[in-house]
């Protein structure tokens, strides 16, 4: 008599069969795609970049530029690796985790621009509108890559995922804005530099709902197990 | 009171050689009965070192560790989807398709990642699926009202036979009353073994949540079952 709750010992060779059917790419193909987009991502916002202007110092010491550069670039690689990383989990990182790196970035660049704001002198005001537009374009491209690096990765939490992708994408923009806008009202930076990295996060986060969140289908794999012998039969 | 830990290690399932086939059903009932009904403060050992590694070969290209990643996996997967389903179809169906996502995203795997939580996670978003898409609610029917056969033991008892098939029928019963999310809590952790940090993982909430449910759950079933369910915690 069959045993009700004992695993059939054909199951696995129709998973082995299957899977041996259904080619996927290892880790070192897959580790390379993810380098390629990237860099992809990179290169075309640098492209945006160089097309809006690129660097404009205006009246701002070199000094000052390099040392807001480096601490908004350190802001920018400590947000991307809170976001991307996924503490060595499978399923990601917590919604606590998230959440806190989607509002502490763009604080922590506020926190930079107010402090830095103290020292710097006069310069020529610059449309908001203007730099809004550029801070979400050049915040678009790593948006877009970090989402489809993550792409149906099966985090637990993919619209929390998608909001901190958003913010880190957020600090990227601000980043190449501090080389590219030579303006230091304080307003005009918190509506052109930092406001799009609000919308970047609307945007990730539904990127998360649709792009990284798992499409678990139960009929995913209906079409090739069709033509596997005895794939259908089960139990 | 009772105590929870995140790191508390799990249960190692030995096989039963060189008992009677006909006792071993019986035995395992109570064994599984005593356990749901011990304090989950209890230290229990086992470990997913094997499956990790496994998955870590396969995923850098070794087509061979996917055999032996099933032989570590499909039992537990195969336990927790019939205990959800009741039925040995969908059971066996969403098993199968849940190492066939894990095959696809191998590359994905991070070295040195658990990969039990994963393959879990998988399988209760299967289901998930598979409960919203065929419209119907997931049977609560008790696996013996399906027609399985119970287990005989000769070996046992009598009365210790009907005693532990009675537990497991209340405490199943009990369970299904529960709402999912704190019975799927409390299974994970002392059916499947799961710690309580990987349980939240795999139930997408906070450690802080699980125990919650997993006490609850507890307590119910305490409450539900008195002297019976204490007279199989001692």
């Amino acid at each position: 008599m069959k045993k009700r709750n004992a695993i059939p010992p054909a199951m696995k060779d129709r998973i082995l069969a299957a899977a041996q059917k259904e080619s996927s790419p290892t880790r070192t193909a897959v580790t390379l795609d993810k380098a390629l987009l990237l860099l992809t991502a990179g290169l075309v916002a640098a492209n945006v970049f160089l097309a809006v202007g690129g660097v404009n110092l205006g009246p701002r010491p070199l000094e000052l530029v390099i040392s807001t550069a480096l601490g908004r670039g350190t802001i920018a690689l400590t947000a991307t690796w809170a976001a991307c990383a996924r503490g060595g989990s499978m399923l990601g990182r917590s919604r606590i985790w998230l959440t806190a790196t989607t509002i502490a970035t763009p604080l922590a660049i506020a926190g930079w621009m107010l402090l830095a704001a103290r020292g710097a002198p006069t310069g020529v005001p610059v449309a908001d509108w203007s730099c809004f537009t550029t801070a979400v374009l050049l915040g678009l491209p790593p948006l877009v890559a970090f989402a489809l690096v993550h792409h149906r990765s099966g985090v637990s939490f993919p619209i929390a995922t998608g909001a901190a992708l958003g913010a880190a994408a957020g600090s990227w923009a601000d980043f190449l804005m501090v080389l590219h806008c030579p303006s230091p009202e304080v307003t005009h930076r918190l509506i052109g530099h930092i406001g799009p990295t609000v919308i970047l996060v609307a945007l990730g986060a539904a990127l998360g709902a649709f792009a990284i969140r798992s499409q678990v289908r139960s009929d995913y794999f209906r079409t090739d197990r069709s033509s596997i012998p005895g794939f259908n039969d089960a139990g | 009171m009772l105590v929870f830990r995140a790191s508390e290690p799990r249960r190692r399932r030995a096989p039963l050689a060189g008992i009677d086939p006909s006792t071993q059903g019986a035995m395992i009932r109570k064994a599984h009965v005593a356990s749901l009904a011990r304090p989950l403060s209890e230290p229990e050992a086992c470990t997913d070192a094997p499956a990790n590694r496994a998955m870590d070969r396969y995923a850098q290209g070794d087509d061979r560790a996917f055999s032996e990643l099933y032989d570590s996996l499909a039992p537990r997967l195969f336990g927790y989807l019939l205990r959800q389903t009741k039925n040995n179809a969908r059971a066996e169906d969403l098993v199968q398709q849940t190492f066939l996502q894990m095959h696809c995203a191998r590359g994905r795997f991070i070295p040195g990642a658990n990969v039990v939580p994963w393959a879990f996670a998988i399988a209760r978003r299967l289901l998930i699926d598979n409960v919203r898409r065929s419209g119907r609610e997931v049977s609560l029917e008790l696996r013996e009202e399906a027609g399985a056969p119970p287990p005989v033991s000769t070996a046992m008892a009598q009365d210790e036979v009907v005693h532990s098939k009675q537990l497991a029928l209340s405490i199943e019963r009990e369970l299904s009353r529960l709402p999912d999310a704190h019975r799927e809590a409390f299974e994970l952790i002392k059916t499947e073994g799961l710690t309580l940090a990987e349980a939240a993982q795999v139930l997408g909430t906070t450690v802080a949540a699980v125990k919650l449910r997993a006490h609850r759950t507890y307590q119910a079933l305490r409450e539900a079952l008195g002297p019976m369910f204490e007279r199989s915690s001692q």
